[in-house]
């Protein structure tokens, strides 16, 4: 009750006092208890109500506790305990200085890597739905929270009812807090091969290019996010984030980069807009395989590709389905063995499916019909292509048992000498 | 009595057809033959059907004898009218796919290879018989009243000798009243099923060759899968059989759909089918439009050999008529729709003459 009589009394006061003098003051300052009574409350409202669990605003309890022994309370079940000052602490520093006090971002914690996730505090606006003029007395400034005009005649100041005051109050009691819960909500990450994992993810299109160029049906891919260090003289460990990226139309136009730099995000950025520097177009028989079988070593990656029919879907390393994908590549068998760098696996596939050969090179290069039996056609011979020079007269020769080198993994899956659980695995389809 | 008449005109159909000596099926036929002449019972003797084929011989050497569906010069006719079309003959089939394989080849090579490929398509378009519908098999071997009430089934029993041909076996029925039968046609051909299976039979019918699941696949034009399917199913002389055939291709004649059956073994069943019904218009019709005009004198000269007695054959026989002129004629007197068939030809004409004066 004395609380409240001298928070009633405090408001006109400050008014009274070279008015002009005091609001100028309290507005360049933008302090906390010209900052409204109502925004106070607010905070001392949630205070007790959001203490109960939530990371955030456990942060606040200090502040609140200490706010809640300068200012008054809008409760009246709490008016005993609550005190108002009207010049303190919090008055005498901005906003800015208060939050830099309490956050803490700079320190030798912060440094190095050492802060941890949980820890962070977050910065909240508390002035967020104030209006000049409002106030708990709930008078109507013509210019400031009533219009100042009213069919051509300048308005009085008036005086809201109490019980229009008291809902007046709850609308923004209730808005604050609906904007904390929109801020608490955690927007889902699109999940990649799994989890946790940057790889499979996506990140849209590239950005526009200077020229006006847009690659609007680019798709980009991460392949792999990576920490990587470098010890520097003055700050020792260096962080650094390495991403390499493919992107592609789905239509024979792929390509891949590495982009490098401190925070993720611009690493990403970089990453996808040099990767569209980098395109590749690669061959598809009937957009939906490749030619031929192809088998690889890059550097230590051995990657072996088979050529498969309609139907089939992507059976392979997940980067490889995720390359695929974006070539426009539907069915394929493909095993990778030996080392399984991301990076050269990324280039030993590029590197394999851009030397293709084309039924129509084959054909050009032989000068003969490059002739296709299907099994399901019976023995209908299609011609895919003719030598577009001359025809040549004398057949190819053929051995009897064909000179090709085997690979012994393969025989011994033939032979049944192979025992493992991952041949024939039913999984998901593509 | 009946079973004397029946097995009289088989052996007629037998002499008729003498002469042609195709497919395997004729060699399990005459077996069949003798096997139904052989309990032929007692009062009617040796004497009866002698005088019967002597009868018979006499009235075929009058007149020419009716070519039948396996004569040289009906099959010629016939292949030539469904014609040779490679890609849809081997239409990929639904089966588990392989990735394709690939061979250089010269063009003396790819020739050979086309025509090994046409040698196939000459296998696969082999028609399946065209049989009179059997006669249904009512024999009793003996009656024995002691056994009545004994059983509450019947009992059949099969010959399963591995190797007599299916149409010798011998599957004898006992039902409870004590009867000893020689089981039914249906009977026969469940029980062959049972120990010895074929390959796409089932047991019991299955439901697509239900009438109102005939309709469906008709109207979706699944024709030819109804058919093969019928062959797989039945007997080439079963009731059924005769049945679906029929209706399948009286549907194709309401709707035109004349070339879904070309290029597929059944375009002769159906063209047989048609000229015996003598409803050839729309066939006719649906070959003047599709330029194929030889098709269309080499039906009507079947219809010719089929129907001497009649109007058109009589008239072609005088005029001594050779191709578009020997559509005219029939147009002009035999046929339902003849103004269509002139109209298309007026129209077929006009097309050919511009095309030539272009060129």
């Amino acid at each position: 009750m004395a609380a409240a009589v001298r928070a009633a009394g405090c408001l006109p006061t400050l008014c009274g006092l070279q008015a002009g003098h005091t609001w100028s003051r309290q507005l360049y300052r933008n302090t906390f208890p010209a900052a409204s009574i109502l925004a106070l409350k607010t905070v001392l409202s949630n205070g007790p109500l959001s203490s109960s669990g939530t990371r955030d605003s456990h942060h606040f309890i200090g502040l609140t506790r200490a706010l809640q022994t300068q200012c008054c309370i809008s409760s009246p079940s709490n008016l005993m305990g609550q005190q108002y000052r009207a010049y303190s602490f919090f008055t005498k520093l901005t906003a800015d200085e208060l939050w830099k006090g309490a956050l803490a971002e700079t320190g030798a914690g912060a440094r190095k890597g050492r802060g941890k996730r949980t820890k962070k505090k977050r910065r909240k606006d508390l002035n967020r739905g104030q209006v000049i003029g409002e106030g708990r007395r709930g008078f109507l400034w013509p210019g400031l929270n009533a219009p100042l005009m009213r069919e051509g005649a300048v308005q009085t100041i008036a005086q809201r009812s109490k019980e229009e005051q008291e809902k007046v109050e709850a609308d923004l009691v209730q808005q604050r807090e609906e904007w904390d819960r929109k801020r608490k909500v955690k927007v889902k990450r699109e999940r990649g091969w799994s989890g946790n994992t940057w790889g499979g993810v996506s990140l849209g299109p590239p950005d526009p290019g200077p020229n006006g160029e847009t690659y609007d049906d680019f798709d980009t891919r991460i392949l792999e996010v990576r920490n990587v260090f470098n010890m520097t003289a003055k700050e020792g460990r260096k962080k650094s984030v390495r991403v390499l990226v493919a992107v592609g139309n789905g239509r024979g136009a792929a390509g891949f980069a590495v982009g490098k730099a401190t925070e993720r995000v611009d690493a990403f950025r970089k990453a996808k807009n040099r990767a569209v520097h980098y395109l590749h177009y690669i061959e598809r028989y009937e957009d939906h395989t490749i030619f031929h079988d192809i088998s690889l070593r890059f550097k230590r990656t051995h990657i072996k590709m088979k050529k498969q029919p309609r139907g089939y879907g992507l059976r392979c390393h997940r980067a490889i389905i995720t390359i695929c994908r974006l070539i426009g590549i539907k069915d394929m068998y493909a095993k990778v063995s030996g080392s399984v760098n991301m990076l050269n696996l990324t280039r030993g596939l590029f590197h394999g499916l851009s030397r293709q050969e084309t039924h129509q090179q084959l054909a050009d290069k032989k000068s003969l019909h490059v002739v296709e039996f299907r099994e399901e056609c019976g023995p209908l011979p299609i011609v895919v292509a003719s030598p577009q020079g001359a025809l040549r007269k004398d057949p190819e020769p053929e051995d009897e048992v064909p000179d090709i080198k085997l690979d012994w993994q393969e025989v011994r899956a033939t032979q049944g000498m192979k025992r493992s659980v991952w041949s024939n695995l039913k999984r998901a389809a593509t | 009595m009946a079973t004397v008449r029946a097995s009289v005109s088989l052996w007629s159909l037998l002499t008729g057809s003498r002469s042609a000596d195709r497919v395997c099926f004729r060699a399990r036929s005459r077996p069949q033959f003798r096997a139904l002449l052989q309990p032929l019972p007692g009062p009617c003797g040796a004497g009866l059907p002698c005088r019967r084929l002597a009868s018979e011989a006499e009235s075929g050497s009058s007149q020419n004898k009716k070519p039948t569906f396996m004569d040289e010069e009906v099959q010629n006719i016939l292949i030539k009218m469904t014609g040779l079309d490679l890609q849809k003959v081997f239409k990929p089939s639904i089966q588990e796919l392989k990735p394709p394989t690939y061979k250089l080849m010269t063009q003396a090579q790819l020739e050979e290879a086309t025509r090994k490929a046409i040698e196939a398509a000459k296998v696969r378009l082999k028609m399946p018989p065209v049989l009179e519908e059997r006669a249904p098999i009512n024999d009793v071997l003996a009656e024995d009243k002691i056994l009545e009430g004994t059983e509450t089934a019947k009992y059949v029993f099969t010959d399963i000798s591995y190797s007599i041909p299916h149409r010798e076996r011998f599957i004898v029925v006992r039902e409870p009243s004590g009867r000893l039968r020689k089981a039914s046609w249906e009977e026969r051909d469940r029980m062959i099923q049972v120990y010895f299976p074929k390959e796409g039979r089932r047991v019991l019918t299955p439901v697509i060759f239900k009438e109102e699941n005939l309709k469906t696949m008709f109207s979706q034009d699944r024709h030819v899968d109804v058919l093969n399917l019928c062959i797989a199913q039945f007997e080439p002389d079963s009731t059924e059989y005769i049945k679906i055939h029929h209706q399948t291709y009286e549907d194709i004649d309401k709707h035109g759909k004349y070339d879904l059956l070309r290029s597929t073994r059944h375009f002769g069943g159906m063209a047989w089918y048609l000229v015996n019904k003598k409803k050839i218009d729309g066939l006719l019709i649906d070959q003047i439009q599709r330029d194929l005009v030889d098709d269309a004198t080499s039906l009507i000269q079947l219809y010719h050999l089929l129907h001497p007695d009649g109007q058109s054959a009589q008239e072609a026989k005088e005029q001594a008529a050779e191709g578009v002129h020997l559509i005219k004629i029939f147009a002009k007197t035999e046929a339902q729709k003849g103004a269509y068939i002139e109209l298309t030809l007026q129209a077929y004409q006009e097309t050919f003459i511009s095309h030539s004066a272009a060129s």
